[in-house]
């Protein structure tokens, strides 16, 4: 069984983003707060354990881009999450602004209000951007999903014939 | 013009349409006399930081340290005394990856859009 890289960063990265969503919209405020029950202690600290993972495996997967910059490979990696276009783009630029954000309410929230709201409204607000483009992304590569269908016997046929 | 390849995830998205409409419907019926939709609960916490420390901020306000606020200094610290070391030691090991691998994340975003670009 071949294992893609690309493929397993994609599925890590989706379930951790996944779960950040929802800790993340349950501390956004009482509007949302339903989603873990109002157990906000509980949804920082999923929140904060599940970023460290998030800035792991961007980190791996930069480092990974890099590698093959410097190596000149120009094979394009279907699943992988970050690329220079498309989707991919889209996804690299919204993580790092993710990251950058999410470091200064980490590290200001103690010493600089105004950098921490300024963060958080931004934040947050990509969230919901993010989230939105989530649901087109499924939409256009949803036929990934459907299970490789077996080449029937008349198919088989016919190939064998073209040869 | 429908593409049969779309035709499972259209049905969900309908599904799902119909489930969020229904859960709004209800919850407008609902809350008619209880509360004000306006009011600092319906507020998100980025929309009440904003309105709270972000209106006339300037670039300055943002580099600059502030003095310690009283939550803060005092009650955040003293309410993280009391939690568990486990607590602790993975509030340190949390920390530790972001604040290390920020910079090489960002000299390697640098970097990778300087090689796809130029």
């Amino acid at each position: 069984m071949n294992i893609r890289f690309d493929f397993v960063i994609h599925w890590l990265w989706t379930i951790v983003f996944a779960l950040l969503t929802l800790s993340g919209l349950a501390m956004v405020g009482a509007k949302y707060g339903w989603i873990l029950n109002y157990d906000i202690a509980s949804a920082d600290y999923v929140h904060r354990v599940l970023a460290a993972v998030y800035v792991l495996l961007t980190f791996i997967s930069i480092a990974y881009e890099v590698v093959r910059a410097v190596k000149h490979e120009e094979k394009k990696l279907a699943w992988f999450i970050i690329g220079k276009s498309g989707y991919q783009l889209f996804t690299f630029i919204t993580t790092l602004m993710f990251i950058i954000t999410g470091a200064i309410i980490w590290v200001c929230m103690d010493s600089n209000m105004s950098a921490t709201a300024f963060a958080l409204y931004i934040h947050e607000k990509l969230t919901y951007i993010v989230v939105a483009s989530v649901i087109w992304h499924i939409y256009a590569k949803c036929h990934a999903l459907l299970w490789p269908k077996k080449p029937n016997t008349t198919d088989k046929k016919n190939v064998a014939g073209t040869k | 013009m429908r593409d049969k390849k779309k035709h499972h995830f259209l049905q969900l998205a309908v599904i799902f349409g119909v489930i969020t409409l229904l859960t709004l419907l209800y919850a407008w019926g609902s809350r008619e006399g209880t509360m004000s939709n306006t009011g600092m609960m319906g507020a998100s916490m980025g929309s009440m930081m904003q309105s709270m420390h972000a209106k006339n901020i300037t670039i300055s306000d943002l580099i600059k340290q502030q003095e310690q606020t009283e939550m803060a200094s005092g009650g955040m610290l003293s309410h993280h005394e009391g939690g568990s070391a486990g607590i602790k030691l993975s509030h340190y090991l949390t920390t530790g990856i972001i604040i290390v691998l920020l910079p090489f994340i960002i000299a390697g975003a640098i970097f990778l859009g300087v090689v796809w670009w130029r």
